[in-house]
């Protein structure tokens, strides 16, 4: 299922994101979890679980979604994850910013920060299969 | 302010404590003797010991900011000697690992209804051309658990 509203969480041990701009934030420390680096994905990103996590119960956020193939999808997405990533070049369809992805390797979660403009204005939508 | 009353209470009241004297003011051949009610003591005495809990807890938020701050600017620099070659991808997770104080942002703290209040007025003091702030941004600024922010309505 794909979710599209804001503060909308997936938490998954591989975390597959493709976005069109990443930006290495900061590491954090948080509870439960330990140290993660945060990334910034804007200009349209999408994340979904291709892993479960091994004991499916959630550590960031109690909404958090955690069944495979859950994703989510924004404006502007955060992404923790355990490791630190790799991004490479898929394409490039805007001469700008081509689609940049990656995926985590042993925890990753990605919460949406902003969402899609249509979803915005139509406030909160369930869910999009 | 209270006005403090000038001596209008019975002996009686007096003798029992409800009344406290204050001070005395002479102007000329006029004595004045300046009581106030336990009510009026206690009211005061709270607003000061609300004042001093506000300045501390303000006190508290801006160090906590400042700190994560430099420790974000300690990570960024670090990356970007990462970038510019200078270290090794093993290199900057040691430095990472063995110095974590210095470089990672703790989310620990779990904040009142008060401190709620207090980081959106100094938030919205910094006003938005400088960021934007999402409930991420502001949780990691003031070492708030994350999601702790998400409830109050009063950010959009």
């Amino acid at each position: 299922m794909k979710f599209i509203n804001r503060g909308e969480a997936i938490e998954g041990k591989r975390i597959a994101i493709k976005t069109r701009k990443q930006t290495l934030q900061t590491s954090v420390e948080i509870d439960n979890i330990g140290r993660c680096f945060k990334y910034l994905c804007q200009k349209n990103a999408n994340a979904s679980i291709t892993e479960e996590l091994d004991i499916k119960v959630s550590k960031f956020s109690e909404k958090s979604h955690l069944d495979i193939n859950d994703s989510v999808s924004g404006d502007s997405i955060d992404l923790y994850s355990f490791d630190k990533l790799q991004f490479t070049k898929e394409a490039n369809y805007s001469s700008k910013h081509g689609i940049q992805s990656s995926e985590t390797k042993q925890y990753g979660c990605a919460q949406i920060r902003i969402p899609f403009r249509f979803a915005l204005e139509m406030g909160n939508i369930d869910l999009i299969d | 302010m209270d006005n403090y009353n000038i001596t209008n209470h019975t002996n009686e009241e007096e003798e029992i404590g409800s009344f406290i004297e204050i001070g005395e003011l002479e102007v000329g051949a006029e004595k004045n003797i300046y009581w106030l009610s336990e009510d009026q003591i206690k009211r005061h005495v709270s607003k000061l010991f609300m004042f001093s809990e506000v300045t501390t807890i303000k006190q508290d938020l801006y160090t906590t900011a400042l700190t994560n701050l430099l420790k974000k600017i300690n990570f960024l620099e670090l990356h970007q000697q990462l970038l510019n070659n200078e270290i090794t991808e093993e290199e900057f997770d040691n430095y990472l690992n063995h110095d974590s104080v210095k470089y990672t942002i703790q989310m620990n703290k779990s904040i009142s209804t008060l401190e709620k209040h207090l980081i959106i007025q100094i938030i919205s003091r910094i006003g938005t051309d400088i960021k934007e702030f999402s409930y991420s941004d502001i949780e990691e600024l003031f070492s708030i658990k994350y999601n702790n922010l998400s409830n109050t309505p009063m950010i959009k």
